[in-house]
């Protein structure tokens, strides 16, 4: 098993632009995506993956936003109730709203983006909390062969963190083992501290 | 040897419906559910149309502090267990699990400028919250699983499912899907990508494969399935078989189809492979079909690969011209379709396609629905970031 996990404090500029191709893509990138990118590019440096490996990413449960919601809330209140008015939702605040910020809050951007850069088109899937949702989409592979699973985890505070292991199926954790695990982020650390246990 | 994995039961809260009957005599009559939206006020949005779920007295309405896409899968369940009590309370609770898909958490946005003294996260409210709770009160201890692929994550809600069944034959699985983005937030979230439906006539908004289709209308729903293996299953129940599910991933691009739709079709011959068929035993094709220019060029091409002689006749169908994009739900929504062409022996009508696209030969059947022989469908779905989903559904026999 190879394994890999980042974090990057909330004021830490993710160095994401010196793991990626093409530098455009990084307008499209929330934290997630970002922490997701450099400790992909940092688990596989060495290692040239099968572009048919399967691929599953875990989604953790969402503490952290930065697509603007504060300023679309303050520009859809009515000045004078201060409640919510359809009007100035759409007049007002909707103009505010950048077209990029839909890429900042669909669940599977982290494993596209990761997909796109390291050309991976095999068996893919984004789960969503409970890191034995993760393990059962590796532990029901269609292959003989490592996968790679990871998961990033935005914290409250803007913090981020990420874990990703290309890791064969007789080297996963049974799940009694993780069962009641909510953040699939956890899983790696559990993997960490079992390969120094080890 | 494999299990055969064989749907019993299913329960559907659409825009056509919630009810089979009522939802399979909307097929027939090539009905279209989408309209002017009415469960939240849009009078100043730039567009307004949806295909929002309906029951027998119309649009369901909810107030925004209420999660539509909860609310229909709350509703779902409680239709199954009602509808049938013993499917799956015959197996072990652990031996129960849920394999589902949806979209992303939904957001009280007038509740919290209304009332700010919370924070934010107190107005989310994600799928997993839901089917940890609906867990909770139907007994299912075997593990919850929720895909968030976009628009493939009930597709591959079901083929996790498929392959869990296919190795451990005494689990039920409650799979399927749930999601509506039609709220203040995500639907102009939505709209800003630029890929709704400019039409005027709002009943002909989605127009799949057509020349003139302009892009997609939003739909929302639950549509759930009992799993169970052949050897479990109450023979007299099954509804069809699942054979076959691959998936794979563009790589591509996070906004457009690979456009020769090459891993689109890759995912369709995995699912193929799996069944143990060839291309050539495919009867037709239930496409995913969203009515956005791009869509149906990867999907022709796709068709291309996998029927590399018979691609211009096979007969295609898609559901969103009808039901809209259920997004998160969509592949286990149109899994009704599927089901319904099984039944029925019969390809539907792909509603609003009237136009042939020189750039997209398929065989859309247009006017009248289709009878045929059908023992094998290719369902396809893809995903907005570049994931592609295969099903092969088989009629039991």
């Amino acid at each position: 098993m190879k394994l890999r996990i980042t974090h990057f404090k909330a004021d830490e500029t993710i160095p994401v632009k010196e793991f990626l191709r093409n530098k455009k893509l990084v307008k499209y990138f929330n934290k997630e995506t970002a922490s997701s990118i450099v400790c992909v590019a940092q688990l596989l440096r060495d290692t040239p993956l099968d572009p048919f490996t399967p691929f599953y990413y875990g989604m953790g449960t969402i503490e952290y936003q930065d697509f603007g919601l504060e300023g679309i809330a303050e520009l859809s209140r009515d000045p004078q109730s201060r409640r919510f008015s359809s009007r100035r939702y759409i007049e007002d605040a909707m103009p505010s709203v950048s077209p990029l910020s839909q890429f900042k809050v669909l669940y599977n951007m982290p494993l596209s983006f990761v997909a796109i850069e390291h050309d991976l088109r095999g068996d893919c899937a984004v789960t969503y909390t409970n890191a034995h949702s993760l393990l059962t989409q590796a532990a029901y592979a269609p292959t003989e062969h490592p996968v790679l699973i990871g998961a990033s985890k935005v914290y409250g505070d803007g913090s981020v963190t990420s874990g990703f292991a290309l890791i064969a199926k007789d080297e996963l954790p049974p799940p009694e083992q993780i069962w009641g695990m909510e953040e699939p982020i956890e899983l790696f650390h559990y993997l960490l501290e079992r390969n120094h246990a080890q | 040897m494999h299990n055969s994995v064989c749907i019993t039961t299913l329960s559907a809260i659409s825009p056509i419906g919630d009810n089979l009957a009522d939802i399979f005599e909307a097929i027939t009559k090539a009905e279209s559910a989408t309209a002017a939206i009415q469960s939240f006020d849009t009078a100043h949005y730039p567009a307004t149309v949806g295909a929002e779920a309906r029951d027998g007295k119309g649009v369901i309405p909810s107030h925004h502090s209420q999660d539509r896409k909860e609310l229909f899968v709350n509703r779902a369940f409680q239709n199954l267990f009602t509808d049938h009590p013993s499917a799956i309370r015959k197996y072990d609770p652990q031996n129960r699990i849920i394999s589902i898909g949806s979209g992303i958490d939904y957001f009280d946005l007038v509740g919290y400028i209304d009332n700010p003294q919370k924070a934010w996260q107190d107005y989310c409210n994600s799928a997993t919250t839901t089917m940890q709770a609906l867990a909770e009160t139907y007994d299912i201890l075997g593990g919850v699983h929720t895909n968030v692929s976009a628009c493939v994550a009930s597709t591959q809600a079901l083929g996790l499912a498929w392959r869990i069944l296919r190795r451990d034959p005494d689990r039920v699985i409650i799979s399927g899907g749930f999601d509506s983005m039609l709220s203040p937030l995500h639907y102009i979230g939505f709209y800003k990508l630029g890929a709704f439906s400019d039409a005027s006539d709002l009943g002909k908004a989605c127009k799949p494969f057509d020349k003139h289709r302009s892009g997609l209308v939003l739909g929302e729903g639950a549509a759930i399935y009992t799993l169970e293996s052949e050897k479990n299953a109450d023979k007299e129940s099954i509804l069809a078989v699942i054979a076959g599910y691959g998936s794979s991933n563009d790589a591509y691009m996070v906004t457009d189809p690979q456009p020769g739709g090459e891993m689109l079709a890759r995912a369709a011959l995995e699912a193929i492979g799996e069944a143990g068929i060839t291309p050539g035993e495919i009867d037709c094709v239930h496409l995913h079909g969203t009515g956005t220019h791009k869509n149906a060029i990867a999907e022709a091409n796709a068709m291309k690969i996998v029927f590399p002689r018979r691609y211009a006749e096979i007969p295609v169908y898609s559901m969103k011209g009808q039901i809209g994009h259920l997004i998160g739900a969509c592949g286990a929504m149109e899994l009704l379709g599927v089901i319904y062409s099984l039944q029925n022996q019969k390809v539907p009508v792909t509603v609003n396609y009237e136009t042939p696209d020189p750039e997209v030969t398929l065989n859309v059947i247009k006017e009248k629905e289709l009878s045929m022989p059908i023992r094998y469908i290719l369902k396809l779905n893809s995903a907005f970031g570049g994931q592609n989903s295969a099903l092969v559904v088989k009629k039991y026999e």
